[in-house]
């Protein structure tokens, strides 16, 4: 998709808004997306929430042991999920990309696996929940180190660029991890070498209790990106379809080798930052309030709603209807089965180590 | 006193509830599980169950109000008990949303310990003994085993206790995995051979409560004048054997002095004599000879203690050991048998024991048997001493130097050759009587060596 | 039979591999265009092009984080990071990223890269550009690392390291670069990693020794044959795996060792070595084995050659082996 002109302005100071709160459309240029694109974003809105909620009531009755709450996030996850190509661009997330992941095709069966370790998990249960990974669909497995996935983003953007595959690296992160070494290291890299890959910061705003004035003296992330050389772009991640265009436009930039760019999308997280996590002693319930009022879901409903695509009813219908394909993966995964402590040997190397051998039958003495 | 109902987390994430509407009234009955309210959360609005049976006795919550979750909204008591007092409610909790229990820390901190304890799968078999695996007959490995170059296996103890008893590692039988030879074996193999020099206990330790031997320090500036060399091989066994004799016997020391003149003179008359037979003639093989009758005379000096058996070892044979000083040290060959050698025999038998030991070719039967032994210092040059009882013997007689001394004899100063005579014995064997006299027998045999020929067998 | 140094040896390894496959880049600073600043990788960058042999900016985060990224989408990266000391910056990327990739993700990605780096000291570069870090990341499950010590071995094993599947952190002496010259073979050939090679026999003492310090090793295993006695010498090679077998059967039969490194005593892999041959020998062992390495302290500027284990040093526990 060759484009003349490109539509939108990087380092504006107003976030990018193509939908206003009532739901018009607000935008300079028509909407050029179909009917069908459109409702898969709304449900892949709704999928995320639901998923969100789903995943707090597993965690109540035991059967995960940490959840990173979502909810808020959908619209920025839905849009960047549009503008990529599934299963050929590569992903980099991180570990509240639950909406972004099931967007892109990700198997809900498998992200419930992960969460309750069991073996239906393609990382095989190795790590602590919200750490997903997929090689079909190219999602690199997500690791705990705040952006240290950033620089093998970057690595794999380059390697892109060398042999020239007309692939597109997507990696996010929230705004903590912008103040990481590594972070600006990646960033720096991808500058030098024009690499084709988006950085996109899902700023929510807090990391952990920790708000983002005392993280950054800059007022906006995607400011940062002038220190790299390349486009930072500033957008209401609480839009489906502002975050949608933006993202659709720095990944085809890319595409078209003209480099990376930096796209900041403003949500809010409505849940704590995880489970253990009690947000009353860092926010105000009116702050929570205030954001609660700007969901992206109603806001796109409204929108909807103009557009003659969505009544209430067909939204009880399709949450019901995504509730229920939920609670169908959500058992698949669970009659899995636990991952057994004897694989725990295994994928450290790949070729057999006579030293782990040794560990293994120590192990295997003990069950 | 009646429960507290709380609104319960509705599971979705939710923080918070609207009562919509009472089920029950005041007053009323109400069974575990009927619902009692109605609550709306974002768009859903649920039926909470009564979590018990009992009399609904007050509404803490309003329809209307909008409540935190853990909020107590109902007080029930228990038929009978509803006419008690009813305490305030806990939290106006419409009012002030803010005031709701907040978490605990417990629920505040990720990462938590799992809880409950991992299933314990012990490998050690009930009532196991005390000291650990039991030991095999010796009998099943002849000898220790060894890897394919030849060496010997044995743990690091093994070895030492090996070399401080001068064992032949290679020779113990092994009762660990593939011949492995541990430190009991070792133990065992000693003490079946009875191979220990003298004897002595492998380590000799002080009786429990004993205070701990002092701690040498180089004092600080003369490190570099101090030369170290390892406690190793025949000074390391005869350290043990001595604090061995020294903790175990009751060293007691009784002293006399032979007039030798005329000892001397029978030697310098025999010597030719002996040198012609091809042996060099000392006084010791004439004081063997006396030491043997006086012996027979008080044979409580002849004998040893069985500690075990807690009994006195009276022995109808004579072995003497002989002290002899060495470039390595110390050690006692013995003569077998003086009673039934003559005085040549001995003098011949006592130099050829002394040039072996010089030589270090001592085999361990030339060590060990002695039922009493003599050191002679004399040689060398010292005056008196109290010699170390060469364990197990009863007592040790030391022979010093014949010098000229003016004595009293039949009231008239005269020039004499005179030597001390030490004895030490073992004071749980051998009375301080006995001791003397058995001296006293030992000078009169030899101040006039006549009586030795007539007396002696 | 060409004669090459450590760094030609290095040079020609990373010449065969990027021509035998194209997907074998080079990544560092200042490895292109200059060729490196111990010029290991002179002449590939005009040879294979600015694609192939990346300058990159001075970041050892970005240089290790790209490399994992460029493994884990199918190229075989070679970093290098230009001096063992500064590997810390992107220490990181390398345990949590690298070293663990594979193994989180049940085996759907992995990270075949190698990065490469000048270690040791003996050439007045004091605390920063003389370490041995092996350690670190002998201690970190998923990492493989690789210690040679000659130019026929550097060879060999960087093609291995290359072709390996899992990430090979792989030290180079740098005190050895030009100072050892040998004969090594026209053709191309690998030697397999976690093998050791026995460089002398002996009957009467083993030395386990890797990297520079098996130069000191081998002229001690001389001066101890003037006093007549056999050592054998090992050359670990690998670190990760490790050739415990080998170890094992020479002190099995000489009875006593001694494990040479120049890393500091303390959580040392001589450490590792030593305790291992106890674990498994301790009823054939006639002495402690000891390890004989660099010093506790940081890296001095002085003196430089008496922080690494001496021929002195090494003769010194040898006796007090030979006569325990």
């Amino acid at each position: 998709m060759i484009k003349d002109t490109w539509r939108f302005q990087p380092f504006t100071e107003e976030p990018i808004r193509l939908i206003d709160e009532e739901g018009n459309w607000i935008a300079e240029f028509p909407l050029d997306l179909s009917e069908d694109e459109l409702k898969k974003l709304y449900r892949d809105m709704v999928r995320g929430r639901l998923l969100d909620e789903r995943y707090q009531i597993i965690l109540r009755q035991g059967k995960t042991s940490f959840v990173a709450p979502s909810s808020g996030h959908e619209a920025a996850q839905a849009g960047m999920a549009m503008a990529v190509r599934p299963g050929f661009d590569w992903l980099f997330p991180y570990y509240r990309d639950k909406t972004l992941l099931a967007a892109i095709g990700y198997p809900v069966e498998m992200l419930y696996a992960q969460m309750m370790a069991t073996r239906l998990d393609p990382n095989k249960g190795r790590q602590m929940p919200e750490h997903p990974g997929l090689k079909e669909l190219n999602v690199y497995t997500v690791a705990s180190p705040i952006a240290s996935h950033v620089p093998p983003a970057v690595g794999a953007a380059i390697s892109m660029k060398i042999q020239g595959t007309g692939q597109v690296v997507l990696t996010t992160f929230g705004d903590g991890a912008t103040s990481e070494g590594d972070w600006h290291a990646a960033l720096n890299f991808a500058g030098a070498q024009g690499a084709p890959i988006v950085f996109a910061a899902e700023n929510n705003r807090y990391a952990i209790s920790v708000n983002f004035e005392k993280q950054s003296g800059s007022p906006r992330i995607a400011d940062k990106a002038h220190a790299y050389g390349f486009p930072g772009y500033h957008v209401d991640g609480m839009d489906v379809l502002a975050s949608y265009y933006v993202a659709k436009e720095a990944i085809e930039r890319a595409r078209e080798g003209l480099g990376p760019s930096l796209v900041e999308f403003l949500v809010y997280r409505y849940g704590p930052h995880s489970s253990a996590d009690d947000d009353r002693v860092y926010r105000s319930r009116e702050e929570v309030e205030f954001w609660k009022k700007k969901d992206p879901i109603p806001r796109f409903e409204r929108f909807l709603e103009k557009q003659g695509l969505w009544t209430p009813e067909e939204g009880e219908r399709l949450r019901e209807e995504i509730k229920a394909e939920l609670l169908a993966a959500e058992k698949k995964a669970e009659d899995a089965g636990m991952v057994p402590p004897e694989w725990m040997f295994d994928d450290v190397y790949g070729t057999p180590y006579w030293l782990l051998e040794e560990e293994r039958q120590i192990l295997l003495s003990e069950l | 006193m009646p429960k507290e109902v709380l609104l319960p987390e509705l599971a979705e994430s939710i923080v918070e509830g609207e009562i919509v509407k009472w089920l029950v009234e005041e007053g009323d009955y109400v069974k575990k599980d009927q619902p009692i309210v109605e609550v709306m959360t974002d768009k859903v609005t649920v039926e909470l169950p009564s979590p018990f049976e009992g009399i609904l006795v007050k509404k803490l919550v309003q329809e209307g109000d909008v409540v935190p979750i853990h909020t107590p909204i109902a007080l029930i008591a228990e038929p009978g008990e509803e006419g008690a007092e009813v305490p305030a409610p806990a939290a106006a909790a419409a009012a002030a949303p803010q005031k709701a229990a907040p978490l605990e820390d417990e629920d505040r901190v990720l990462f938590k310990p799992e809880e409950g304890k991992l299933e314990v799968k012990s490998p050690f078999k009930e009532a196991a003994p005390a000291g650990g695996a039991p030991p095999p007959a010796p009998a099943d490995a002849p000898r220790a085993g060894t890897n394919k170059y030849g060496r010997v296996l044995a743990v690091p103890a093994a070895r030492k206790l090996a070399r401080e008893l001068g064992i032949a590692i290679e020779e113990v039988p092994g009762s660990g995995p593939a011949g492995r030879v541990r430190v009991e074996d070792v133990r065992r193999w000693a003490e079946s051979r009875a191979a220990a020099p003298a004897g002595a206990p492998a380590a000799a330790r002080a009786p429990a409560g004993f205070p701990p031997p002092v701690a040498y320090k180089t004092p600080s500036g003369y490190e570099a004048l101090e030369e170290r060399k390892p406690l190793r091989g025949l000074r390391r066994v005869i350290a043990q054997q001595m604090v061995a004799s020294h903790l175990y016997t009751v060293r007691t020391l009784t002293v006399d002095e032979l007039d030798a003149t005329e000892l001397v003179h029978l030697r310098e008359t025999l010597k030719p004599e002996a040198e012609a037979a091809g042996v060099k003639l000392s006084y010791l093989p004439f004081i063997f000879k006396a030491v043997v009758q006086a012996l027979k005379k008080y044979p409580v000096l002849n004998t040893s203690l069985d500690e075990e058996k807690q009994e006195i070892v009276f022995k109808k044979y004579y072995n003497l050991g002989m002290a002899v000083a060495t470039e390595a040290g110390l050690v006692v060959p013995v003569i077998k048998d003086v009673d039934k050698k003559t005085v040549l025999e001995l003098a011949r038998e006592a130099r050829e024991l002394a040039e072996k030991a010089r030589a270090g070719k001592l085999a361990p039967e030339d060590v060990t048997g002695s039922t009493f032994s003599i050191t002679n210092i004399g040689s060398i040059g010292a005056l008196f001493s109290f010699p170390i009882i060469n364990v197990p013997d009863a007592a040790i007689l030391g022979v010093h130097t014949i010098q000229d001394r003016p004595v009293v004899k039949d009231g008239a100063i005269v020039v004499r050759k005179m030597m001390y005579l030490s004895l030490s014995f073992d004071h749980r064997l051998v009375d301080g009587a006995e001791a003397a006299m058995f001296l006293r027998e030992i000078i009169r045999l030899l101040e006039s060596p006549g009586r030795l020929m007539l007396e002696m067998r | 039979m060409p004669v090459l140094n450590i760094v030609q040896a290095v040079k020609r390894a990373l010449d065969e591999e990027m021509a035998r496959d194209e997907r074998v880049v080079v990544l560092g600073e200042d490895v292109g265009k200059r060729g490196g600043v111990f010029l290991a990788t002179e002449g590939l960058y005009p040879k294979y092009g600015p694609d192939r042999v990346i300058d990159t900016p001075l970041s050892e985060a970005a240089i290790i984080g790209a490399a994992v990224g460029m493994a884990a989408h199918g190229l075989r990266p070679v970093a290098e990071i230009q001096f063992a000391d500064y590997v810390f910056p992107g220490f990181d990327q390398l345990v949590s990223q690298a070293a663990k990739l594979r193994y989180r993700s049940g085996g759907q990605f992995s990270a075949p890269m190698v990065v490469r780096m000048p270690s040791g000291g003996g050439v007045k570069g004091g605390h920063h550009h003389s370490q041995s870090p092996e350690a670190y990341f002998a201690h970190t499950a998923g990492l493989k690392v690789v210690v040679p010590s000659t130019p026929t071995d550097t060879l060999g094993l960087l093609k291995s390291a290359i072709r390996d599947d899992d990430p090979v952190v792989f030290m180079e002496p740098k005190r050895l670069y030009r100072a050892i010259k040998e004969e090594v073979p026209d053709e191309e050939f690998t030697i397999p990693l976690g093998k050791a090679r026995v460089r002398r026999e002996g009957k009467d003492l083993t030395l386990i020794a890797y990297g520079g310090p098996t130069v000191e090793a081998l002229e001690a295993a001389d001066e101890l044959e003037k006093a007549g006695v056999s050592a054998e010498v090992v050359d670990l090679r690998s670190l990760v795996p490790w050739d415990k077998e080998a170890v094992l059967e020479s002190v099995a039969k000489t009875g006593r060792a001694l494990v040479i490194a120049e890393a500091p005593r303390t959580a040392s892999f001589a450490s590792e070595v030593a305790a291992t041959i106890m674990e498994e020998l301790l009823d054939q062992l006639l002495a402690p084995v000891y390890r004989v390495t660099g010093f506790d302290t940081p890296y001095p500027y002085v003196p430089d050659r008496q922080y690494m284990p001496t021929v002195t040093r090494i003769l010194n526990f040898a006796k007090k082996a030979l006569d325990y």
